[in-house]
């Protein structure tokens, strides 16, 4: 024991030392939230770790240090001078405390450190009492120890899913086992038919009876990590061991619907879909019954029903389903092709019908893995809020088209690529409130992110209307890392295109603000990896605006089969803009190969010729 | 063959106690320092229980836990919780992370293999 006690020494003038430059750092920044959440989480240690090497005084104190920080790291409320060197002062204190065998003057350092740290609390949360008060009650409720044996009656119906959270509700049962004599009763009534079982399912009710000298909070406390994830109920049976007497028992349960006396064991952690907010004492048999479903409260108390117009489902078994109805487009295309080659009209007449079906089953697919771009938009929202205040800069977010749909995994992708260009438009984007003013632009910053579909493409766009990017820096850097030659005159359009190169940091060059160097490289790479692109534009102290183009799903594209010289290959249909069937005759070989399509002459290229065949076009494939 | 726990804290001395305290029981524990570091266990070898502190750094508990449900040999490993507070909040966070259940410190070693009996044996 002594060795971790000296080792937890070691780490707690670690602590200190962190503790201590940490706050300094805060002196110079506020409103700095990391260094407020480090110094939260190092006191957070403290107080875990003191209590556990028998420094008792130590885990006391920054107890209440650490819910004073708590005030600055969530609560909006910002840390000032007097709270610095009032901590600073603390920790000398603290470090004091670090005895292992505690005198009367160190409880007096300690209680006058933490009445200091509670008049800091009130300072910062005046009205803040109900903690408090609710700690006072609970710590005051005594396990008084019955020496008589009483039985209860408990029964246990987990949830079908219970074991996805790694419990194993037999362990809990010989929990009870130790804690008493017990009569239990196993209920397979749940169990579908062999065909339907889940082997991952919980259908299993335990139903028992237990004569305990044990109170009732040792028997709830059983099911303590259970409370949401099963339906339990205990009652008291009788004041004395009926365990043996089974006339008593069956009498039991079959008054039991009758029974009123009974107590609920309190969902440890409620939870609104579960409506357990109506639980008063008087309804409490009703609230217990129904706690499971919501539907069952509609009907017995007067609720009005909800319909159920969705239900929720696994997106492993989603993307399971996308794949399946892609194996099953390739199946069918081959038959498709067999078909045609067979020409046998029944079949063929089938195989039409079958690729109808499969068109709807494939769009329906489709639509089931689409989600709203609204659902990232909270992420991005969170970080401006984060950001623009850290940063001081004020900042709005418009946004538009946000039920545009895309495929979950494409939005799931996308979050990192926005969040970088995000941060990358707030920090060195956005000026500062005076610069703003100064360029008589609106003090308050926007940041809009307009989303549309294109066809089979949707365009996200995401504009601020900060400093723009620094045509002249980027020229310059650009020359310097070779990309360009130094006296390249190239557009300010295609020097937009230069920030996504890889290994052109963009950290000391676009902006003066020092710190993170945000590689658009990443974003563009993340970007064409979804089959998306991105590109910039950008006008000085007006707007920097990113156009994302992404296909809305990356499971299915469509197709145009096309053979060349013998060979199959497909063209995505999103990058197909428009079929003509031609003549040869309208070919053209000027210098180049140039076709006259609608009035301009395009460059063409002779497919077969380019994929090694003879060159030679046959007339019937044109015709 | 004794029961496999790993232990993600960023305090040595928790850890060690910790480690300790298991081996005593009777346990086989493997060790990491944060998150990021826990889940280089996660391999695919049999294990049998995840102890995990709330805050650390890297990784912390509540990702190493989502991190750790995605491997498919452990989506039904029972998983703990270290934290201070019997926080509603950070419980339910927890719980919906996917962890079975928490461990209040300051604790004893009789209250740690108590809680450890609720969802191993």
């Amino acid at each position: 024991m002594n060795s971790f006690v000296e080792k937890f020494k070691v780490e707690v003038s670690e602590y200190f030392e962190r503790l201590e430059s940490g706050l300094l750092q805060l002196e110079q920044d506020k409103e700095n939230l990391q260094v407020i959440g480090e110094i939260f989480r190092i006191m957070h240690s403290m107080k875990g770790s003191g209590g556990m090497f028998g420094f008792d005084l130590l885990s006391d104190v920054t107890h209440d240090l650490e819910s004073l920080f708590e005030i600055f790291r969530s609560k909006g409320q910002t840390v000032d001078s007097e709270i610095i060197s009032f901590t600073l002062n603390s920790i000398d204190g603290l470090k004091k405390l670090m005895v292992e065998h505690p005198s009367d003057e160190h409880q007096l350092l300690a209680a006058k450190l933490k009445s200091d740290t509670q008049l800091q609390i009130t300072r910062f949360s005046p009205t803040n009492l109900d903690g408090e008060f609710g700690q006072l009650f609970s710590n005051n409720i005594e396990k008084g120890n019955e020496p008589n044996q009483i039985t209860y009656y408990i029964s246990f119906v987990p949830d079908e899913d219970i074991f996805s959270n790694g419990t194993n509700p037999l362990y809990l049962i010989d929990e009870l086992n130790a804690l008493g004599e017990c009569n239990i009763q196993v209920s397979f009534d749940r169990l579908p038919s062999l065909a339907e079982i889940d082997p991952v399912k919980c259908y299993t009710s335990w139903y028992l009876f237990i004569a305990t000298t044990e109170n009732i909070e040792t028997l709830q406390d059983v099911f303590i990590f259970v409370a949401n994830s099963a339906l339990i109920k205990i009652q008291k049976v009788s004041n004395e061991n009926v365990i043996h007497q089974e006339a008593v028992l069956a009498a039991f349960l079959n008054a039991e619907i009758n029974q009123e006396t009974w107590n609920l064991v309190e969902p440890e952690l409620p939870e609104p879909e579960r409506n357990n907010e109506i639980v008063r004492p008087e309804e409490k048999e009703v609230a217990g019954v129904l706690l499971k479903s919501s539907l069952e409260i509609s009907k017995n108390s007067g609720f009005t029903q909800t319909t159920v117009d969705s239900i929720r489902v696994d997106s492993g078994k989603i993307d399971h389903y996308m794949n399946l109805v892609s194996e099953f487009i390739t199946a069918q295309s081959r038959l498709e092709q067999i078909s045609s080659n067979l020409k046998n009209q029944e079949l063929e007449l089938i195989t039409e019908t079958f690729g109808k079906l499969n068109r709807q089953l494939r769009d329906n697919a489709f639509d089931m893995s689409l989600i709203p771009i609204e659902s990232l938009i909270v992420r991005l929202k969170r970080l401006i809020h984060d950001l623009s205040k850290s940063l001081d800069k004020q900042v709005v977010l418009l946004t538009e088209g946000m039920e545009t749909e895309l495929d979950k995994n494409i939005i799931e992708k996308l979050i990192e690529p926005l969040l970088h260009i995000i941060r990358n438009s707030l920090d060195h984007g956005i000026e500062s409130k005076n610069e703003r003013l100064a360029k008589q632009k609106d003090p308050i910053g926007t940041i809009s992110i307009k989303a549309s579909t294109i066809g089979s493409y949707v365009q996200i766009e995401i504009e601020d209307d900060g400093k723009g990017l620094n045509f002249e820096k980027i020229r310059e850097k650009a020359a310097a890392n070779g990309l360009i030659s130094i006296d390249a005159k190239i557009t300010d359009e295609d020097v937009c295109q230069l920030i996504f190169e890889p290994g052109f940091s963009t950290s000391e060059l676009v902006t003066d603000v020092s710190g993170r160097g945000v590689g658009m490289d990443v974003v563009k790479r993340s970007v064409q990896a979804m089959r998306g692109s991105v590109e910039l534009v950008s006008e000085k102290d007006r707007f920097t605006r990113f156009m994302i183009k992404l296909p809305l799903s990356l499971t299915i594209i469509d197709g145009l089969l096309i053979s060349v010289s013998g060979s199959y290959y497909i063209i995505p249909s999103s990058v197909i803009s428009k079929l003509y069937l031609i003549k040869s005759d309208l070919l053209r070989k000027v210098s180049n190969p140039v076709i006259e399509l609608d009035g301009f002459e395009l460059p063409y290229l002779n497919l077969h010729e380019e994929f090694d065949g003879d060159g030679k076009i046959q007339e019937e494939q044109l015709s | 063959m004794p029961k496999q726990i790993v232990i993600a804290d960023d305090s040595e001395s928790i850890r060690e106690i910790l480690a300790f305290s298991l081996e005593n029981a009777g346990y086989e524990v493997m060790v990491a320092r944060d998150g990021l570091d826990a889940l280089r266990f996660f391999d695919g070898q049999s294990i049998d229980l995840l102890l995990t502190d709330y805050h650390m750094p890297n990784l912390n508990g509540l990702e190493l836990i989502v991190k750790v449900r995605q491997i498919e040999n452990y989506k039904f490993m029972p998983i703990l919780v270290l934290t201070t507070e019997k926080q509603v909040d950070i419980i339910r966070e927890a719980r919906d992370s996917g962890a079975t259940g928490w461990l209040l410190k300051p604790f004893n070693t009789e209250k740690l293999l108590q809680t450890l009996r609720k969802v191993i044996r």
